[in-house]
């Protein structure tokens, strides 16, 4: 359990060792520890290969801004890539491995790629691979993927858990640094909803990395009694490991929380929720994030972020180094100096780009004013550092501090523009914020303890008086101000030697300049050619020398040159986490009809219409093929029974004493004369006159409709008529309610359903063809008394029945059917037989009613009444709407009737080309017609009912099919309707 | 005489399970019914409603006598619950009324949920959009909302007890929100 750089007075709990391993060897660490800081204790400095030159790389920082670090984690489906080492928390048992070689990381084959950098700067993709073009997809683009790149996925379906969740407050704190923590107190106390959310595990911020006193205590101690108080209260809700991420519209923000990702994979309900946070107000404490300088060499492992040095020796107790060279450009490398050498450690040197500072040196510290670094040695671990002066200082750990940048991301997820702020040299929050929101601290450019307290209370107690809350008693705690002093340097002129800006895309000073020089300039075109600021850490280290190497190269300011825009998500969210519970076959919300769980009992095979789950056959023992099942069932219900569900349909109950003129102003047709008892077939038209849904209405009362509509429109046509009745005819006294869950409802159809029905019908309702003919429709009792509906109305061309009963009996009604039915071989059928026979009939879907047809179209012309106004009757008048030779429908069969015809297929005339001019229509609905033996199709052709008899092409050049078929009446089967009235 | 025998089942077949912190249970038991109010009679409604002792709720608000509660669901249209002792309450509107007002039976177009416990609201945050601190959903309050796709109408009945509406047909899909 030997941790050689492990130091005293941490924040872990040293009593807790825990076990992990990384490239296979076996490792300890402390709880309270994340890999990276583990792996650093352990002397392991050296963790991943870069991107693209394969250079060996180690820890650069202490947060999520991480660009070396990469690892995956987990193994087998757990397994994540892509992790930064400096985020993931260990725990017993953790796998972890490096990524992005061929072969160990400490051998990877693919170094050779570094051997040919100067061949391989930014653009040498967009210019090598150019031909052939071909070549691209199968050959370079593969081999370019497998040498460059991060992790890989595991191919396995992921088996974690996550959830999605809504949050409310009437503060959002974002950061639990001193400003944060500061501005949720004061609203807490207040009496405010707060939400408290840290990326971090251990909230405190940068107060658990530094050392400060405030209020006469150490910095630590007044984080654990705020929080405390905090936890406390009831209207604050602290959110640790959770990452805003996204700022949106109205003061809702995006927030990742890993609820689990600390523990044994597996073994929490759920991994990570994604929440939407509503918040009146929000308050970004995001704190600052340190940036690096651009020298010769300067990515080697042990080569880090000064103020991620200074948290390792503080928060976690590692010594990144046994001999710690610091290179600054600002007064807080000078600090880390001192905090590194009250931990003991051993600071050998201070390398100042300034002529002066007011900063000094802990004793035996050697240190350098207007000096750079100007090289490194050490392939996978710095062993040197090479000065301006030509000094060479043996180091094995250099921590760089180039500045600090304001956390602004969240202020421009809606197109704020930062503006530069000179004595910091870097950006602060500028432009519109997003609605409601406010930053603080470091975030806001105030980069000192006092001033960062002093802002957070401020801002608390604005917000408190904003929301109409008495203020607290809050007072400002004792801190002091640190110095922050800081020059604008970021790159060392003087280095010969490859200088990086972005480590996690081995974007390299030459890249920039050459990107320059090909006049990419714009700071999004530099991003773009580049692919500088991508991937998983988005720049956060290396955005801003990028840019100020772009205004150097252009002899501008660095605000003239400006950012790119920063967009959600601040770091990355899982898809899994995007999608939350919405997977598989819980992707969506499943409809399912009343007789669904019978159906899955007798084997049916099913078929998504829209969100409903219909039954698309039965097939039964032997039938080994959907034809074999369809054609079984569309020949029984015409030679015996058969028995659909047709519950999906929609129905919807319409009242009141305006009902049936209403219903007149809705369908195209007539509906005030219906007589109760009866049932009518309607259309509707849009408002331009093309035909919307149809279905059948039938009059229950004087004053009570219910209508039914296709599957598909249930949702629309209500909607339709909601707006008709609300917006269009107010005056109208009419109440509608949608019923399409209420029924469960079969039709019941063949020249057998009313001899079945009689067998279930109480006996004291006739369902004779007298007392109940063709389009009849009543009220009934079944089965001893059950309330039912009963509608003669038929799609098959059959005698046949539609019966309606609360969805209760819904499953029962359909066993009951099929045991009554039992003498007469009943057949339950599915959607396809279901079609089969409406094709037979002639009978319109949605394949006909498109959108883009009329009544005209579809032969029902005469249906569009001239005698009163409905919705879409005057548009339907249009002349190119009525003008001879348009479309309609008529039926289809092939001349040799072993053909099969093709849905979607064209109707070409006999001696004319396939093209397009040629085209007079199109195939809108074929089948199998068991009756006629043969295919048969339904379709829109110029003209048709003039040209019955005529033979045309079908030609579908999808499926290279060129039929002769004739044109015929849509009616197939019992043109004259003599079965459906009998 | 008809020699078969309809039996009637619940969507979620009487679903029931969970701890003391949470507890999930299918409402099974009860009646169902749209209310709808045509032009002008408002006042009749009203009236006759207010002699049985139940006021008709403002949007969002339920009002409740014994056995029988009600809520708005629409312009001039209201859900009316009762309880499996009462099921003539409507009919009896109905009687009274005749063409002043629309009734629909709506009993098994829902599947309804009782949430009960502790912890709803914690296992409610993880679904539901809406903000139920009980400040600002209160008892008594109800609201029409979007969880996990679904249409559902949220009633608040007690301190931690919540009801939840959602369409019958999607009732699997319903209760898998709390999978």
């Amino acid at each position: 359990m030997t941790q050689g750089n492990r130091l005293s007075g941490a924040l872990i709990d040293s009593e807790n060792p825990v076990a992990f391993r990384f490239n296979n060897k076996t490792y300890y660490g402390y709880e309270g520890d994340t890999l990276a800081s583990a792996l650093l204790a352990n002397g392991v400095k050296f963790v991943g290969r870069s991107f693209k030159y394969h250079r060996p790389r180690g820890v650069f920082s202490a947060g999520s801004e991480e660009p070396n670090a990469l690892v995956t984690l987990r193994e087998g489906a757990y397994s994540e890539p892509n992790v930064r080492a400096t985020v993931a928390e260990i725990y017993e048992g953790l796998v972890a491995k490096s990524q992005n070689h061929m072969g160990s990381l400490e051998n990877d084959f693919l170094a050779v790629n570094d051997l040919l950098s100067p061949i391989l700067s930014a653009g040498f993709y967009y210019k090598t691979f150019m031909w052939p073009a071909a070549f691209w997809e199968k050959l370079y683009e593969p081999v370019i993927r497998r040498a460059a790149g991060l992790g890989e996925l595991s191919q396995l379906e992921d088996p974690d858990v996550y959830d999605k969740g809504f949050l409310h407050c009437d503060l959002l704190v974002t950061g639990s640094g001193p400003s944060g923590l500061m501005a949720a107190l004061t609203a807490a106390r207040a009496g405010l909803r707060v939400i408290l959310a840290d990326e971090d595990f251990l909230m405190g911020g940068r107060l658990n990395s530094e050392r400060h006193d405030i209020d006469g205590k150490s910095s630590v101690a007044w984080v654990d009694e705020v929080l405390t108080e905090l936890e406390s209260f009831e209207n604050v809700r602290l959110m640790k490991r959770t990452t805003v991420y996204g700022a949106y519209d109205h003061g809702v923000y995006g927030a990742l929380e890993r609820v689990s990702d600390h523990v044994k994979e597996g073994s929490g309900d759920v991994r990570q929720i994604l929440w939407r946070i509503y918040s009146k107000r929000s308050i970004l404490a995001a704190g600052s994030i340190e940036r690096s300088m651009a020298f010769g060499n300067n990515d080697r492992p042990g080569i880090m972020m000064a103020g991620a040095v200074r948290a390792y020796a503080n928060r976690w107790g590692v010594a990144t180094g046994q001999r710690v060279s610091i290179f600054t450009n600002n007064d807080s490398g000078w600090q880390v100096a001192w905090d590194l050498h009250h931990q003991g450690m051993n600071v050998v040197a201070i390398i100042d780009s300034r002529e002066n500072t007011t900063m000094s040196a802990p004793e035996n510290v050697e240190t350098f004013l207007n000096t750079k670094v100007v090289d490194t040695k050490g392939r996978k671990g710095l062993k040197s550092i090479t000065l301006s002066t030509g000094k060479v200082i043996s180091t094995d750990c250099l921590a760089v501090s180039g500045g600090w940048s304001p956390a602004v991301h969240l202020t421009c997820h809606q197109r704020g523009r930062p503006e530069w702020k000179a004595d910091i040299a870097g950006f602060i929050p500028g432009g519109e914020l997003p609605v409601g929101m406010s930053v603080v601290g470091a975030a806001n450019g105030a980069m000192t303890l006092e001033a960062c307290l002093k802002e957070g209370l401020a801002q608390g107690n604005e917000i408190v008086e904003e929301l109409g809350f008495s203020l607290s008693k809050t007072s400002l705690p004792k801190a002091t101000d640190e110095t922050f002093a800081t020059s604008s340097y970021w790159y060392v002129k003087e280095s010969v030697k490859r200088a990086w800006i972005d480590l996690q895309n081995d974007i390299t000073a030459k890249d920039i300049k050459l990107s320059h020089q090909e006049g990419f300039r714009s700071v999004e075109h530099l991003k773009r050619y580049t692919t500088l600021g991508m991937a998983t850490d988005q720049g956060k280290t290396s955005n801003m020398l990028g840019l100020a190497l772009m205004a150097d190269v252009e002899g501008k300011t660095i605000p003239e040159v400006g950012t790119t825009i920063f967009r959600p998500p601040y770091s990355p969210v899982s898809i899994g986490a995007l999608a939350g519970r919405s997977k598989a076959k819980d992707f969506r919300p499943t409809r399912r009809p009343p007789s669904h769980a019978w159906a899955e009992e007798q084997g049916a095979v099913f078929v998504e219409s829209g969100a409903w789950l219909r039954a698309q056959w039965y097939p039964k023992d032997g039938e080994t093929h959907w034809r074999q099942s369809v054609d079984r069932e569309a020949a029984a219900v015409r030679n015996s029974v058969g028995v659909c569900d047709v519950s999906t349909l929609g129905k919807i109950d319409i009242q009141g004493k305006d009902a049936a003129e209403y219903l007149n102003r809705l369908y195209a047709n007539g509906f005030a004369k219906l007589a109760i008892g009866k049932t009518r077939y309607g259309i509707m038209l849009r408002e331009d006159g093309m035909l919307m849904d149809d279905g059948t209405t039938a009059r229950l009362a004087e004053h009570h409709f219910l209508m039914t509509t296709t599957t598909a429109n249930a949702v629309s046509v209500f909607r339709h008529m909601e707006f008709c009745k609300q917006c269009l005819w107010p005056d109208l006294e009419v109440q509608i309610i949608s019923t399409t869950e209420q029924y469960a409802q079969y039709a019941v159809a063949g020249p057998n359903s009313r001899t079945l029905l009689e067998k279930i019908i109480d006996p004291e309702f006739s369902i004779s063809n007298e007392a109940f003919p063709f389009m009849g429709c009543g009220n009934v009792t079944i089965c001893g008394g059950i309330k039912a509906r009963l509608f003669r109305i038929s799609f098959s061309g059959e005698l046949a029945y539609e019966i309606a009963v609360p969805a209760r009996y819904g499953d029962s009604l359909i066993r009951v059917l099929m045991a009554a039915g039992e003498s007469f071989d009943i057949t339950p059928y599915g959607t396809e037989a279901l079609n089969v026979l409406r094709i037979e009939k002639g009978h319109a879907t949605g394949n006909e009613l498109n959108g883009q047809t009329t009544a005209e179209n579809l032969g029902m012309g005469k249906m569009v009444s001239r005698k009163k106004d409905c919705i879409g009757n005057i548009l339907s008048q249009r002349e190119n709407l009525m003008k001879d030779g348009d479309v309609s429908l008529v039926g289809f069969k092939p001349l040799n009737a072993a053909d099969t015809l093709k849905a979607g297929a064209h109707f070409i005339p006999v001696d004319l080309n396939n093209v397009a001019a040629n085209d007079q229509g199109w195939m809108t609905s074929v089948a199998y017609s068991p009756s006629l033996e043969s295919s048969i199709g339904l379709g829109f052709i110029r003209s048709g009912h003039q040209r019955i008899g005529e033979t045309v092409r079908a030609v579908d050049l999808l499926t290279k099919s060129d039929i002769l078929v004739e044109i015929c009446s849509p009616h197939f089967v019992d043109p004259e309707g003599e079965r459906l009235r009998g | 005489m008809v020699n078969y025998t309809l039996t009637a089942s619940s969507p979620l077949n009487g679903l029931s399970r969970g701890n003391e912190s949470f507890h999930i249970e299918e409402v099974s038991k009860g009646f169902l019914y749209s209310l709808a109010c045509h032009q002008n009679s408002m006042a009749d409604l009203t009236s006759y409603l207010k002699k049985q002792k139940l006021a008709l709720p403002e949007v969002g608000q339920l009002s409740a006598i014994e056995g029988c509660n009600a809520f708005s669901s629409g312009r001039d249209q209201w859900f009316i619950r009762t309880d499996e002792e009462n099921p003539a309450f409507l009919e009896k509107i109905r009687e009274d009324l005749k063409e002043k007002v629309g009734i629909t039976d709506q009993t098994d177009a829902w599947v309804q949920l009782r949430l009960s416990g502790p912890a709803v609201r914690e296992k409610l945050e993880r679904l539901c959009p809406l903000d139920l601190h009980p400040d600002v959903f209160a008892i008594d309050n109800i609201a029409r909302t979007t969880m996990e796709h679904l249409n559902v109408i949220i009633l608040r009945e007690n301190k931690n007890i919540y009801t939840l509406m959602s369409a019958r047909s999607s009732a699997k899909s319903f209760k898998h929100m709390f999978s």
